[in-house]
């Protein structure tokens, strides 16, 4: 099993960030977020030194935990100065992007790091459709729409038109080609049914985030037959499962910890005012919308969401464990994992990455 | 020298620059037809297909170009841009070569007749017998109308015969726009990309969700791109909607 480490380039102080999405920019200091990113990057660097095999980047927007909302920028940086790793863009926000800039990207970065690129589609969370003023209604088509279109262009040798249900352009010709040929290997992260059929129809990986053992088997379970049905297997490293973690040097230590980090509740900058949530989640689902109601229920600025809680926490044996499960159950190859809890700062990251690489890595390729 | 061809059966509407429609699939729709009947003279031509057997090689390609020809100037056609859907783009690309003053302009919907050389494998006759499920991205679609069995045998037979018109290709100077359905599974994939290569003034374009049926799967985003590139020629590639907010 192979370890991929989420370059999240948090901002340092973003434990001090208030409750709500968007972190509103007055709490970026610039001398402060130059110093949180050159930290991100040494830590994806030591990362890669302590052996893990990819180093992967998501897309996420107006806020300073995870704060990459350009991650092929980042991306490119990271690849200067990581020259071995795997650079695993998972992923680009299809609903937000324009399909083609997206595949302009791969293309470059696959040529940038001379064909190290992983690339990952998907659809984002719920406040990330606020970002870019997309329809949460629209988000799951255009995500089709765009993969589509992001795999014709990386593939098709002569300028063409495309005329689609969300996008049209009519001279589309990304220069250059990908290093690898056809195509760099790609992720479809996504717990929907109809996103998980597209990865097992078009020979994609499959990528899923934050969810239970049992959950992710259940998706991964389908994934498994799906591709099956389609006439073919896919390999480990085509299965990725995105957890977060907190390791310490014991189990009693981690939880300890944890304990700790509950008397903070949700962690900041996450959450949607309720109001807003309920709307978001009745358009993806397609429910009619009574906003008489929903407003009325809101007034008092309710907060829901957050981040989940963490996947992974414990000392070494336990952590090796608890990833096992998603090898075992869920047929995941790749780990990719959050270290940056907002509590924690550039030196402990840097502990844990190294405890990570001691205790934890050298088991995890033992299966 | 051919002999002279009688005139081809055809419906005729509406009024202004004159097009002509050969859809050669196992469905008779006129969707095409009526979408632009509003703003163009349309004449819809159904020829009849060749029974199997009776010569459907290049030479009978031609002498189908030939009464298409004769059939249009019957009609008083003397400049048209010409349609041709499925095995219908075979018949207008070879059309468009016999009269190179007359057609103006080339829209090919799911042309069948360029693949890769050598052949990368036979001419599979099975997808036109069962044309609901491999040509249809979806088939499931209830408002799709049922082909016509004995049409789509025909073609069956016929798509045996009239293949590989790559050579044809380097001829073609008519302003040409071949238009393919991204989930066509009877095109091979490298045809999209002959076309551009090889027939000088060509441009392609892909529908998205649709198969080889586009009339079918994404009519409107059909009609609505071929009413463009008849308006605007090569020149449709450049975007001329206005798109302020509030201007």
């Amino acid at each position: 099993m192979k370890a991929s480490y989420l370059g999240a380039m948090g901002y340092a102080q973003r434990r001090t960030f208030p409750p709500t999405w968007p972190t509103p920019p007055a709490y970026n200091d610039p001398a402060l977020s130059v110093q949180s990113y050159q930290h991100g990057i040494e830590e994806c660097e030591f990362a890669e030194e302590m052996g893990f095999q990819w180093i992967s980047f998501s897309e996420h927007h107006y806020s300073g935990r995870i704060a990459t909302g350009a991650p092929s920028v980042m991306a490119a940086a990271v690849a200067e100065r990581c020259r071995k790793a795997r650079i695993a863009l998972l992923g680009h926000l299809l609903p937000l992007n324009n399909p083609v800039r997206a595949a302009e990207e791969l293309a470059l970065l696959d040529n940038l790091t001379n064909g190290r690129l992983i690339m990952g589609f998907l659809r984002g969370t719920p406040n990330e459709d606020q970002t870019y003023n997309v329809n949460p209604a629209e988000g799951r088509g255009r995500m089709l729409e765009g993969m589509d279109l992001i795999l014709r262009a990386l593939t098709e040798p002569q300028p063409f038109a495309w005329e689609g249900r969300y996008y049209q352009f009519r001279t589309v010709a990304v220069w250059p080609r990908p290093v690898q040929q056809p195509l760099p290997p790609a992720i479809v992260a996504t717990r929907s049914d109809d996103a998980v059929r597209y990865a097992a129809a078009h020979r994609l990986g499959l990528g899923v985030s934050f969810l239970p053992v049992a959950d992710t088997a259940a998706i991964t379970n389908k994934y498994f037959q799906w591709c099956q049905d389609a006439g073919w297997t896919p390999q480990p490293d085509q299965i990725v499962f995105r957890g977060s973690i907190y390791l310490a040097e014991t189990d009693q230590k981690a939880w300890d910890w944890f304990h700790r980090q509950a008397d903070r509740a949700r962690a900041p900058g996450m959450a949607l005012r309720n109001s807003v949530a309920q709307v978001i989640q009745a358009q993806r689902t397609g429910q009619t919308i009574d906003y008489a109601h929903v407003f009325a229920g809101s007034a008092a600025g309710d907060i829901v969401g957050g981040a989940p809680d963490l996947t992974f926490v414990g000392g070494p044996d336990s952590i090796t464990q608890q990833i096992k499960a998603y090898h075992d159950h869920c047929g995941a190859g790749v780990i990719d994992l959050f270290f940056q809890q907002p509590s924690l700062n550039h030196r402990d990251i840097m502990a844990e990455i190294n405890l990570f690489g001691r205790e934890v890595l050298p088991r995890l390729q033992e299966f | 020298m051919n002999p002279p061809q009688p005139p081809l059966p055809y419906t005729e509407s509406g009024n202004g620059p004159q097009v002509a429609i050969l859809d050669w699939t196992p469905w008779q729709t006129t969707t095409l037809a009526d979408a632009l009947t509003p703003s163009y003279r349309v004449i819809n031509i159904q020829p009849p297909i060749p029974p199997p057997g009776e010569g459907q090689d290049e030479a009978a390609a031609q002498n189908t170009a030939a009464a298409l020809a004769a059939t249009l100037e019957t009609a008083g056609l003397t400049q048209y841009a010409l349609i041709g859907v499925s095995l219908g783009a075979d018949a207008a690309l070879r059309l468009a070569l016999l009269r190179p003053h007359a057609v103006t302009a080339l829209i090919l919907v799911s042309p069948t007749c360029v693949a890769p050389e050598p052949p990368q494998t036979p001419p599979d006759p099975q997808p036109w017998q069962t044309p609901t499920q491999t040509m249809l991205a979806h088939p499931e679609n209830p408002a799709h109308p049922p082909p016509d069995p004995a049409r789509a045998a025909a073609l069956a037979a016929l798509s045996q015969q009239w293949q590989n018109a790559n050579a044809l290709l380097p001829q073609l100077q008519t302003p040409t726009l071949a238009i393919f359905g991204q989930e066509d599974r009877l095109i091979p994939p490298q045809a999209p990309s002959l076309w551009r290569q090889q027939a000088p003034n060509c441009n392609i374009c892909f529908i998205y969700d649709a198969a080889h049926a586009i009339t079918l799967d994404r009519p409107q985003a059909l009609h609505s791109l071929a009413s463009d590139y008849l308006q605007r020629r090569e020149t449709f590639i450049v975007e001329n909607r206005n798109s302020q907010i509030n201007p």
